[in-house]
């Protein structure tokens, strides 16, 4: 049998990635996801081209100390999303025929009330799929989605109109109206004509409304959220298409409308605006010396396992040494012995 | 003439005796340097699983201490196949654990982020032989120990902490598996996680001759699978007993639709025993 065990160290020498104990970076973390499947698949294109975006803007914004990177693994986004060392993302999900565990969820409603930035698009905000983070962090609490009509069986897309309604550091550089091509909307249903549904904690604007999803009324498309410490942007739309990459033959295709100069920008902005109460340079002081405390306390225990499973080998090592000693030592002296006697005596 | 045939029998028997020392020298330095630890008395794994309406499957370690230990423990994975096509792994064949691990966002994820915080180190990575499947091997990638000190007992069956590669004879890759750090799982519908309660009727955790039992509805002196300690992991403090032991009875019901790989890890203050751990790669009710 093969047998090899490599510590994990080895690896990390190879990929480049070992770091000093104890320097924990901010992060914000990027994942785009197709959740017709469980888990989620990953989106690679889409995931690079926001994070391609999120790293310059966040960049330009707050310096190059906070680290962006996508996480491709539905459920470790899920886990990194409640450390302190991460203090924002953006989160995307291509429909959601899955439910969100309700450890999960309240997992992610505390994390987000202890302070996150977060933005999430799309299935982020439905109800069915994400349960209570539909309504305590991406508040669209979306039960229905407004498809869009299929053109010759290929781009399956419907133009949107959304209209500012409210002027803000997020939509501040964004037209007051703003024709979207989507291919999947989401909102609560029934919409109300006395007003939108909210949350019953934390404070709601709605940033955007699309005036085409239903006839029966507008809908929200672009909300601001803020509860506790976190600070949310969520939207309705911008499903993106494709998962692995047909894209090749329209730089549009895995999303159309991301291509679009105010998306980005919308979507820059939102960023920029969540992460701002996390990202000043006291705030990330004391979020990192916070993380730092945290990892330190928690790996103890690990180091000290290590270092007991060291010790034992080193113990084993040592007794077995002065054993052979003395038994080659036994020999020798045996062995001389016995030459002494049948062969120079006489 | 008799004199000279008296030294040359006292040369003969010199000779035997002086190969008689080193040969028992010899021995005595092997027995000094052989794997003392543990012993194996027994590891009972299966084929299949879930594939009769009724019935039970029987999953076993038992083992025994040979020096005074401070820590004994039995690490349960439970990692479930997900397709290939759909598995994020750039390649389809590797010679080394570090093409799989750079190839597979999951695990290169992970190990990246971790190595943010130091404790990346913690990763276990194995390379081993499952039990049932000769002429394959399994690269096997566990961050358990991490999670099991970064988060809380409630992601135990939530994270995914494990990850195996099951590659054939000409090094091609043949599987993925990830899972928990759980003793026994199944995915359900809609993604939902079939645990303990639903698909154990028994774990029996032995120490020396003291039995614990862990079952669905307990009775006197009986405890609930819930009960059982979080992310897998048997733990017995101050080893002294003869031997100790886990026995799994896993509940039959035609549930399941891939493969299981389920492992067993036996450490002995802190070092992995790769005779006594045990890895199975396991069928399941409609395959």
């Amino acid at each position: 049998m093969r047998t090899t065990c490599l510590l994990a160290a080895l690896l990390l020498a190879s990929l480049s990635l070992a770091q000093a104990y104890g320097q924990v970076k901010p992060l914000v973390v990027i994942g785009c996801f197709d959740g017709q499947q469980y888990p989620p698949e990953f989106c690679p294109n889409y995931s690079q081209a926001v994070l391609d975006l999120a790293e310059k803007v966040v960049g330009d914004a707050y310096g190059a100390e906070i680290e962006v990177r996508t996480i491709g693994d539905w459920f470790f986004l899920m886990d990194a999303l409640t450390l302190p060392n991460v203090i924002g993302g953006v989160v995307s999900l291509r429909e959601g025929l899955f439910q969100l565990s309700n450890m999960r969820q309240n997992d992610l409603v505390s994390s987000f009330g202890k302070g996150l930035g977060l933005v999430g698009i799309n299935y982020m905000g439905s109800q069915s799929a994400m349960g209570r983070v539909a309504e305590l962090i991406f508040p669209l609490n979306a039960t229905k989605t407004a498809s869009g009509k299929v053109v010759r069986g290929t781009y399956v897309t419907s133009q949107h109109t959304h209209v500012k309604l409210v002027d803000n550091p997020i939509t501040r550089n964004s037209p007051d109206t703003m024709g979207i091509p989507d291919s999947s909307l989401i909102y609560h249903y029934p919409v109300s004509k006395e007003g939108w549904w909210t949350p019953a904690d934390g404070e709601m604007t709605v940033l955007y409304a699309c005036t085409t999803a239903t006839a029966e009324a507008r809908v929200p498309s672009v909300i601001l959220y803020e509860r506790g410490n976190g600070r949310s942007v969520a939207l309705a739309g911008l499903r993106h298409n494709d998962a692995t990459g047909a894209y090749q033959k329209d730089l549009g295709w895995f999303n159309h409308s991301f291509s679009l100069p105010e998306v980005r920008q919308l979507l820059g902005d939102a960023l920029v605006y969540v992460l701002e109460p996390f990202a000043s340079a006291d705030s990330l002081e004391a979020r990192m010396e916070e993380g730092r405390l945290f990892v330190e306390e928690r790996l103890q225990s690990l180091e000290a396992e290590v270092q007991t499973a060291r010790d034992s080998v080193r113990r084993e090592r040592n007794e077995s040494m002065v054993s052979t000693m003395v038994v080659v030592g036994l020999s020798v002296v045996a062995g001389g012995v016995i030459v002494y006697l049948g062969f120079i005596r006489n | 003439m008799g004199r000279t045939v008296s030294v040359q029998v006292k040369r003969y028997i010199s000779l035997i005796l002086l190969v008689l020392v080193a040969s028992t020298a010899w021995t005595l330095t092997a027995y000094i340097w052989r794997d003392r630890t543990i012993r194996l008395l027994g590891m009972q794994g299966t084929d299949s699983l879930f594939s009769a309406a009724r019935g039970e499957r029987i999953l076993s370690i038992k083992v025994a201490p040979e020096r005074k230990l401070g820590n004994l423990e039995f690490r349960f994975r439970c990692l479930i196949e997900r397709s290939l096509d759909e598995v994020p792994i750039s390649l389809d064949r590797a010679e080394t654990t570090d093409e799989l691990i750079e190839a597979c966002r999951p695990v290169s994820d992970r190990l990246a982020y971790f190595a943010t915080m130091g404790a990346a180190e913690y990763a276990v990575i194995h390379e081993v032989s499952p039990e049932n499947l000769k002429g394959h091997r399994l690269v096997f990638i566990d961050f358990g120990r991490i999670y099991a000190s970064l988060f809380s007992p409630e992601h135990g069956n939530e994270s995914l902490t494990t990850f195996a590669f099951l590659l054939n004879g000409t090094d091609h890759l043949v599987g993925y598996f990830e899972g928990y750090s759980e003793i026994m799982v199944m995915r359900g519908t809609l993604g939902r996680l079939l645990g303990r309660g639903e698909i154990l009727d028994l774990v029996r955790v032995e120490s020396g001759s003291e039995r614990v039992d862990y079952v669905p509805t307990p009775g006197p002196d009986e405890f609930s699978l819930d009960d059982l300690p979080p992310w897998g992991q048997i733990t017995f403090k101050e080893v002294t007993s003869d031997q100790y032991g886990v026995t799994i009875v896993v509940r039959e019901g035609m549930v399941g639709s891939e493969r299981l790989l389920f492992a067993v890890e036996t450490f002995a203050d802190g070092n992995w025993f790769e005779e006594s751990s045990g890895y199975w790669v396991i069928k399941t009710g409609r395959i």
